[in-house]
């Protein structure tokens, strides 16, 4: 093996492993399906949660076994490379409607062959008509919440009720790797001995530690079946006396033993920790097909057996390396099987299962260690799409990890989220976090500062800010459409002030959230009755000694589900377009501006022109950015006055993820001048192509929102100028841009270098890409403007840069 | 080290050409770059010629302002906006142009409120101004980028429009303020970037100015643009810019007489 300290170097089984990540096709696994609906077919008439337990443990028991290739890390959610599992008690209505066009979708499509199709239409849907999740959601949603919620892109919580939740990350600091599951399991049976059936607590408690039990052996068995696996392979290269296959044999049965210690019993080497950790995370896969199984402070938890196994000699930075790399690559290969509605909003094969490094300890003190720059490292080296990595950067946080943060933020990767380590405690706090805990935050998903021993839904209900702007200025219309989908309004004419304007949109805003506050209550109520978590209570504090399963809030924390604002830029500016042109300067009237955005702007080319010269959110501009945080502090208020099933307040969050272009989709033309349909904007971020001043006047308007009230998270994406980040003064550039932002109170900044791809998208679609800096020579210049052939010289420059 | 004879003025606005925040290769860390309107030399290769005259100008036909009346106080407000940057960076303010000391009031009202903010302050100068005039404001810099195309000064004067004797004098000047200096030399093939003109610059810089380092800026065309926006007759002297290897070449002249080569 080859040393780590001076270059990016693969070694041969990871880049074998990779290769097969890249070039395998996600496939359905039908497995995990097969063994679920069997299991429930013998356990009629028992507790809910005993058979969901049950079907885990059963999932444990048959699931094909296999050790491929090379692998150091085993463990695989069905037979193939990139697999995929499915839920059919959650949801199978949208897969038998749209399985026999998986692999033809242009948003992640899947293989799944003709003769799984036929079993799963045989065998395994007709046994779950009407008992899914789903049916029973649509069935209990009240039509008036309906009309706006299910697949309309006006609100949309499908990932709740079509998926399961995920949004948890398991607790390896005090409970799992602390106990192990022998422990767990013991635990589990010592309290249920104690219980009678004496009171409907004790009788639903009795169930959960069952459920636990159950769901422990499931974990147990699983390690233990790989073991036998490992140990198979093994002997039959007994009697072999080629090199690699002696290597291979020792490899096999170093893997058995580990695999029969761990998750059973606590670990105790760098190497235990790692495959003790991807078999929480494959067991959390098979119970429910999760989003957001985070890996939480990464670097923290795995630093001690790191530390240790480096002073005794009994490992190596390179043999680490190996190893996280090929935890990268586990994580990457299971695929999160998903509708085609959520793949519009999570594109990309994205399970957003996040790993965060760096930041503060409990105490206040830095936590950056050697293992949060190697986390960095092995996303530069192995590129994956997951882990997620995020990083906290904090004020006192050292200036060589943030330098190795621009460095992998130069790779044009998009990695890593950058987190402001204040900001995300002041969200805590927010949330009703103790201090040590709130300084002890993660990220789950996407952007939503988290804790390990919290319920909460971090993701509930994406809320289109643009169609409540749309029905404020309609009617209460759809504009596509002509639909009666807001609250009715008079019509645009009749309002003689801008203020109540705004008021009218607040008004459908809140109504917007009202309907998405319905949605998920309902859905909460529904998940505690039907799909309990028994094995991901086992990873969260709290559920054990409560006696309570997860999804029934037995965590220490219950934190209200996180309403997501979509739009806010575009809002901010089509609000301030009318202000503007009707009230201020009066060169448009209400009339106009009506017609214009019924006719899509067609005809109306010089109001356009008008309304796209007003100015932006995005250009540190105060009027049109206070807006904006008008806008954002009155979804903050009026979602707050909302508890969810366990009393806590609702929260608010301005997250990305690829909800703008859908949400879009459905929005007639913006007074802004944006057209029918095009994406709205994503987080805080401006309208694409409209922030023309510099990426520092964006970040001074996106840091002009109270970042520290929208506990769910806040981001801003940034396009960044690749030959910036290609000299190590730029990467101190940027790393300042990233300290001046954080000062400013903002949370998380997001940096895409911008490729040649992105230069000759420009070339065909300067509209959006207004925003677009590049140098010339001693300066920079929007690069929309430059003539072509200087456009050319500038593409070929960069490919040099690059190579 | 200089007296005042005469009170030095002040004026309250003067004429940009631009103010341009995120620079990033005028100086340390994130810059707001001034252009100031005005210049004394008409540098045949010259990338900026909007920045000659010092009037108000729109350009003829799209109306763009391509020079405009700023206030100090309209300039303080915007930099105030971006000092949270500079601060993070180790960056400034870099006054440029045009030739900044052109509008010695108005530059040096900027400098002395700029020094009061305690904003780092960098100037791109030609070197081509009364040394009486401009010294004080010099002394102010964090940080001088000046200057030299040619050593000849017939050839310079041809060039440039002005002879070179001054701006010379005025560098040696520069390099007794104790302020870091760089040495700027715009890259023209077949122009100043033969072996005689860069080894009689190394020369000068070794015995006069030995503190400094230089900086080589290849000639571009993206100028020829401007001149077409502005209604004036494109330069017809057909300079290209120099290639990779003839960078490299020059870069090497300066190095073996041991001055730095920097690149911002």
């Amino acid at each position: 093996m080859k040393p780590v300290a001076t270059d990016v170097l693969i070694t041969d089984r990871v880049e074998s492993a990779r290769q097969s990540y890249i070039h395998s096709k996600p496939t359905i696994c039908t497995e995990r399906a097969r063994i679920w609906t069997a299991s429930h077919r013998q356990t009629e008439g028992e507790p809910i949660p005993i058979r969901r337990a049950k079907a885990f443990k059963a999932a444990c028991e048959q699931l094909p076994v296999s050790i491929f290739e090379g692998e150091l890390l085993v463990g695989t959610p069905g037979s193939y490379r990139r697999t995929g599992v499915l839920t059919p008690e959650f949801s199978w209505r949208w897969v038998d409607q749209e399985m026999d066009h998986f692999d033809k979708r242009p948003q992640d499509p899947y293989y799944i062959s003709q003769e799984q199709r036929e079993f799963l239409r045989k065998e395994v849907f007709p046994y779950w008509n009407e008992k899914s999740l789903e049916e029973v959601f649509l069935k209990q949603l009240p039509p008036e919440t309906s009309k706006i919620l299910v697949d309309t892109g006006i609100i949309d919580n499908d990932s709740k009720w079509r998926q399961a939740v995920g949004e948890v990350t398991p607790d390896y600091q005090d409970v799992l790797f602390v106990k192990g599951y022998q422990c767990i399991f013991k635990e589990a049976t010592e309290a249920f001995e104690q219980l009678e059936m004496n009171s409907l607590v004790n009788i639903e408690k009795r169930e959960f530690y069952q459920s636990v039990m159950l769901a422990a052996e499931g974990i147990m068995t699983l390690a233990e079946r790989y073991a036998d696996e490992a140990t198979r392979m093994a002997a039959a290269l007994d009697k072999t006396d080629d090199e690699a296959a002696i290597h291979r044999r020792e490899e096999l049965m170093e893997i058995a033993r580990v695999c029969r210690k761990v998750p059973a019993k606590p670990p105790e080497t760098f190497r235990e920790a790692l495959q003790f950790v991807w078999f929480v995370q494959l067991s959390g896969i098979l119970s429910e097909n999760p989003l957001a199984l985070n890996l939480g402070r990464f670097d923290q938890y795995m630093a001690p057996y790191y530390e240790a196994d480096l002073a005794a000699g009994r490992l190596t930075e390179a043999q680490a390396l190996e190893l996280v790399e090929s935890l990268w690559i586990k994580l990457s290969e299971w695929v999160w099987t998903i509708s085609a509605n959520t793949a519009n909003y999570f594109a990309g094969y994205n399970q957003f299962q996040n790993l965060t490094v760096g930041g503060r300890k409990r105490d206040g003190s830095d936590a950056t260690n050697p293992l949060s720059y190697l986390c960095l490292k092995a996303t530069e080296t192995v590129k994956t799409h997951q882990p997620g990595l995020s990083v906290r950067v904090h004020a006192d946080c050292p200036e060589a990890f943030l330098m190795a943060v621009t460095r992998l933020v130069a790779t044009g990767t998009g990695f890593p989220a950058i987190h402001n380590d204040t900001a995300g405690y002041q969200m805590m706090l927010n949330a009703g976090y103790a201090a040590e805990d709130a300084r002890d935050w993660s990220n789950c998903g996407c952007v939503v500062p988290h804790f390990r021993k919290t319920g909460e839904w971090t993701a509930a209900v994406n809320v289109n800010f643009g169609a409540a702007l749309e029905y404020a200025l309609n009617s209460g219309r759809s504009r596509l459409t002509g639909e009666q989908m807001g609250i009715s309004e008079q019509p645009l004419e009749r309002f003689d002030n801008f203020e109540a304007i705004k008021s009218a949109f607040f008004k459908q805003l809140a109504y917007l959230i009202k309907h998405s506050v319905i949605g998920t209550v309902l859905a909460q109520k529904l998940h505690m009755d039907l799909v309990p978590r028994p094995f991901l209570s086992t990873c969260v504090d709290g559920c054990l000694q409560s006696g309570k399963d997860l999804s029934r809030g037995g965590a220490v924390y219950n934190v209200g589900p996180v309403l997501t604002g979509i739009g806010l830029g575009v809002v901010a500016n089509g609000l301030m377009a009318v202000k503007k042109l009707v009230f201020d300067e009066k060169t448009a009237t209400l009339k106009n501006i009506h017609e214009a955005l019924d006719a899509d702007w067609a005809g109306f080319e010089t109001l356009r022109e008008l309304a796209l010269a007003v100015p932006k959110y995005g250009n540190d501009q105060e009027e049109v950015d206070r807006l904006a945080v008008e806008i954002s502090d009155f979804y903050y208020r009026e979602t707050q006055r909302y508890k969810d099933a366990f009393g806590s307040p609702f929260n608010t969050a301005f997250m990305g993820i690829s909800n703008y272009v859908p949400t879009g989709k459905i929005v007639g033309a913006l007074p802004c001048g944006r057209k029918a349909q095009a994406p709205l904007t994503e987080g805080v971020s401006p309208f694409v192509g409209s922030d023309v001043h510099s990426p520092l006047s964006a970040m001074r308007s996106a840091a002009k929102i109270n970042h520290d009230v929208h506990s769910g998270g806040t981001l801003l994406n940034l396009r960044l100028n690749q030959e910036l980040v290609n000299t190590e003064r730029g990467l101190r550039n940027v790393a300042a841009m990233i300290r001046a932002f954080f000062s400013l109170g903002a949370f998380h900044v997001q940096f895409n270098t911008v490729s040649n791809e992105v230069l000759r998208a420009a070339q065909e679609n300067p509209e959006d890409y207004r925003d677009l800096l590049v140098r010339v020579a001693g300066y920079s210049t929007q690069f929309i403007h430059l003539s072509p052939e200087m456009q050319e010289a500038i593409i070929a420059r960069n490919s040099h840069m690059l190579m | 080290m200089f007296e005042e004879k005469e009170k030095k003025t002040q004026e309250v606005q003067g004429v940009v050409v631009q103010l341009q925040h995120f620079s990033l290769h005028d100086g340390d860390g994130i810059r707001t770059t001034l252009f100031l309107a005005g210049c004394p030399l008409r540098c045949r290769w010259c990338a900026n010629p909007e920045s000659w005259e010092q009037t108000p100008l729109k350009a003829p036909g799209t109306g763009k302002i391509l020079r405009r009346w700023m206030q100090v106080e309209e300039i303080l407000s915007e930099v105030r906006r971006q000092m949270i940057f500079y601060r993070a960076s180790g960056g400034g303010v870099t006054y440029s142009g045009g030739e900044p000391t052109v509008q010695l009031g108005f530059l040096r009202s900027l400098v002395d409120a700029m020094s009061h903010l305690g904003i780092h302050q960098a100037m791109e100068t030609c070197g081509f101004f009364s040394w009486e005039a401009a010294g004080d404001i010099l002394q102010k810099m964090d940080a001088i980028f000046v200057d030299v195309k040619v050593m000849d000064p017939l050839a310079h004067k041809e060039l440039t429009g002005v002879d070179n004797r001054l701006i010379l004098a005025n560098i040696k000047k520069m390099s007794r303020l104790n302020i870091p200096l760089v040495i700027r030399i715009p890259l023209i093939p077949d122009v100043n970037d033969h072996e005689e003109n860069l080894k009689a610059l190394a020369d000068f810089i070794r015995n006069q100015v030995p503190e400094s380092s230089v900086e080589l800026l290849p000639y571009h065309t993206l100028g020829l643009e401007k001149h077409k926006q502005l209604g004036l007759q494109s330069p017809q002297y057909g300079y290209r810019p120099p290639t990779h290897d003839e960078r490299k070449r020059s870069a090497a002249i300066f190095e073996k007489a041991g001055i730095s080569v920097i690149c911002y």
